[in-house]
């Protein structure tokens, strides 16, 4: 009798100390697939791989409710406008085993400076770098950088090691270790990432075990999967949705400001875009504040300017009114009383209801003798007319990632990135680059959105908020304003 | 005289009744494909409109009327695969006459050429072609027919060579009639009826290739609401919308079972007559 206890006792506490602290792996299902981990690479802009990014590895500095937070760097200074002066954190180790120097962050700039695509263009002011010891880093730049500590928060660091051995290859070809709260465990490009913990994360260690990032391509599926508790986590759902996924009771949707506008861009390099009264009259054309209202109701707002309401520079103008009469006077002014004919490139990927604000652009341009010809394009090729500027007029959703004005409007409407530029707008735009003091900053972008405004080099529909639906059993899930949130602080149950 | 029931018609009543809504129905009703009305997306069936009309179908998520789509989708759809599957008889009877009519290295290298096309998946060869031709209607066409064309081409072969053998035939070369009349008075009448049969079955399959085409996005342009469109237009709406995929989704399978009852008549009548199926 006494054996047979004992054997139960045993029995009963055999789980509790062969089995530790459950595997907490977080599964993910990003709108759109993580085709490389190369943070310096032309894929560095895309949203999901600078998701995965922000997992496995650091930048120097964070940005926390717009105040710079030190990651990598544990002080900086600017002693003049030209210089700036990191002292870099001691301790860290990459998941290499490498201990963490400045000559890891000045290879690091180097190796993403020295690349055309991607998120080198925030970069073109380089002077050069100077690490006079292990702990000080010395950045020197041609002219000032306004926005300078936003884009060192999206810089991540690399060992200088594998960045002289990565030499002038870029993207899918290369794996860099990092510093993050999580290291690779396994990755297939396209389809799934697998992260594991970094036990010896400098910071707090995650209260994850891991994580794993996978494609699911279509919307419909990933719903599904978490429905179904396949996936803990997604995010961009569409308006449609967030109704029925509330009234599920195993799930948060949590519904979050964010970085992220859709555009409808005129190329003015060809005709008739050139003239911006035709610009005008396609969006008097159009009855944007009930379009936005009927597709967008819960996740959309009336934009009010070419970045959204969370970004550094933003200054709110009067929404265009709806004006069929005003619309056509406009383009008889401009020649062309009897409309014309052209077409709207999109890639559905792009955003949730695209199509359906596309189509119902194309609805109200009709109803002024402006045929259009809805052009939905694979992703990859869209991104290519959208570069060549092999366009009429191109619709898509674009994010702020740095948060600050100069991410979006001083990239794309001083270098013909939009196929516009304005000598007016491009004043404003480049005195703000290079202002140092930030009030000065804001006053200019003030400027230079009027200009963009009234100029109208596409339509700014709508901005967005951030819909992130995700099981219960989570907490702590960073509500990123730009679809790229971090992990390292998320907790599961 | 054949002994028909009023079952054995259920399959051509309904081909021929979606043939007439597709003739007939896009002129009863009043349907611009580039108007939307946000005002009034995703009503279910048997809505009442802002302008006193009834959505008997729905409207989709751009205040489309489902019924109007499906009526001037029908004629898109069937006008596609009717256009196809002639495309596809006309390029693949040719074809393969020519390669059972030529016969020797020719004829081979010919068949070659049919059977690695057959080896591809046909979708496979459809995509392939859609994502690198412009999205137009004429596109699909061309798309779908170029994935038909290989089996007519070998059916065609395998009847000019059984015709070819017969004594007949070589009784005509013999007295010196041209090649192209032995072929319109010898071979072309052998092969009209397994082609029509073999053409009804392809109809249904060019029918699901276009709406599958289209329900990845390289069918038809979005002004233009095949079947396959307005099934694709609704798959991120399933679950709060679920009309809008399932009425033209009924309406592919109903045409598709009739088009298969219309051919397995074809064929017992086709077969009664004396002709096997080869």
């Amino acid at each position: 009798m006494r054996s047979f206890l004992l054997a139960a006792a045993v029995m009963v506490s055999v789980p509790l100390w062969q089995s530790p602290v459950a595997a907490k792996i977080l599964r993910v299902a990003p709108p759109s697939p993580v085709v490389d981990l190369d943070p310096h690479g032309p894929n560095g802009t895309l949203r999901d791989t600078l998701m995965a990014n922000r997992q496995i590895y650091d930048p120097l500095v964070e940005f926390n409710n717009g105040e710079p937070v030190g990651r990598l760097a544990t002080a900086w200074q600017q002693p003049d406008p030209l210089t700036w002066i990191f002292t870099i954190r001691d301790g860290v180790k990459f998941h290499d085993g490498q201990a963490l120097t400045s000559a890891d962050a000045a290879a690091s700039i180097e190796r993403l400076a020295k690349q055309k695509g991607g998120l080198a263009p925030l970069w073109t002011s380089l002077d050069k770098v100077e690490t006079p010891d292990p702990r000080t880093l010395i950045v020197r730049l041609k002219e000032p950088v306004g926005p300078f500590l936003r884009n060192v928060s999206l810089l991540q660091i690399v060992p200088a090691s594998s960045a002289k051995e990565a030499g002038d290859k870029y993207g899918a070809a290369v794996r860099l270790p990092g510093t993050g709260a999580f290291k690779v465990k396994s990755f297939r490009p396209g389809q799934v990432l697998e992260l594991e913990a970094n036990t010896s994360y400098w910071d707090k260690p995650p209260s994850l075990t891991g994580i794993v990032i996978q494609n699911i391509p279509e919307l419909t599926g990933r719903v599904t999967a978490l429905v179904n508790n396949e996936i803990d986590l997604t995010w961009f759902l569409p308006d449609d949705q967030v109704t029925a996924l509330k009234k599920n009771a195993d799930l948060t949707v949590s519904v979050a400001p964010s970085a992220i506008y859709y555009y409808s861009w005129f190329n003015p390099q060809r005709k008739p875009f050139n003239d911006p009264r035709v610009r005008q009259a396609l969006w008097h054309a159009v009855d944007v504040k009930s379009v936005v209202a009927d597709l967008l109701p819960e996740t959309g707002e009336l934009a009010r300017a070419p970045i959204t309401s969370v970004v550094f520079g933003y200054s709110p103008k009067t929404p265009y009114a709806y004006d069929v009469e005003k619309a056509k006077k406009l383009l008889s002014d401009a020649g062309l009383p009897n409309g014309f004919t052209t077409e709207l490139q999109y890639s559905p990927s792009q955003g949730p209801e695209i199509e359906q604000l596309a189509l119902a652009f194309i609805s109200y341009w009709s109803k002024i003798g402006v045929t259009v010809t809805p052009t939905p394009l694979e992703n990859p090729v869209w991104t290519k007319n959208l570069r060549d500027l092999n366009w009429d007029m191109t619709m898509s959703t674009n994010p702020s990632f740095t948060e600050d004005a100069d991410y979006t409007l001083g990239r794309l409407y001083t270098t013909k990135r939009s196929g516009y530029e304005s000598p007016e707008a491009s004043k404003f735009l480049l005195a703000a680059q290079r202002e140092v003091d930030q009030g000065k900053r804001k006053e200019l972008y003030d400027q230079a959105i009027d200009v963009l405004w009234s100029d109208a080099p596409g339509i700014f529909p709508a901005e967005l908020k951030a819909v992130y639906a995700y099981r219960k059993s989570l907490s702590n899930v960073d509500l990123s304003a730009t679809y790229t949130p971090r992990f390292r602080g998320t907790e599961a149950r | 005289m054949r002994r028909s029931s009023w079952k054995t018609l259920i399959g051509p009543g309904v081909l021929l009744a979606f043939v007439i809504l597709a003739v007939l129905g896009p002129m009863l009703i009043d349907f611009d494909p580039v108007s939307v009305n946000t005002r009034q997306r995703l009503l279910p069936p048997l809505s009442r409109l802002p302008d006193g009309s009834y959505a008997i179908f729905g409207t989709d998520q751009l205040g489309r009327d489902v019924l109007a789509q499906i009526l001037v989708g029908a004629r898109v759809s069937l006008g596609i695969a009717i256009a196809s599957g002639l495309f596809a008889a006309l390029v693949g009877a040719a074809v393969g006459i020519a390669a059972g009519w030529t016969g020797g290295s020719t004829g081979e290298a010919i068949m070659r050429v049919i059977d690695v096309q057959l080896s591809f998946p046909s979708i496979l060869i459809a995509v392939f072609l859609a994502a690198f031709i412009p999205a137009s209607i004429l596109t699909v066409i061309v798309v779908l027919a170029v994935t038909r064309w290989a089996a007519i081409a070998r059916l065609a072969r395998a009847i000019t060579l059984k015709v070819t053998s017969q004594s007949y035939v070589e009784s005509a070369l013999v007295s010196g009639l041209p090649t192209w009349r032995i072929i319109t008075s010898c071979v072309l009448p052998n092969l009209a009826a397994p082609l029509l049969v073999l053409l009804t079955a392809d109809l249904s399959l060019i029918i699901l290739a276009e709406a599958s085409l289209g329900y990845v996005g390289l069918g038809t342009p979005p002004s233009v609401p095949s079947w396959g469109r307005v099934i694709a237009n609704g798959r991120n709406f399933l679950d709060n919308a679920w009309w809008i995929s399932t009425i033209p989704g009924v309406a592919i399978s109903l045409l598709v079972i009739a088009i298969g009852l219309t051919g397995e008549l074809l064929r017992r009548h086709f077969a009664r007559d004396g002709w096997t199926m080869l």
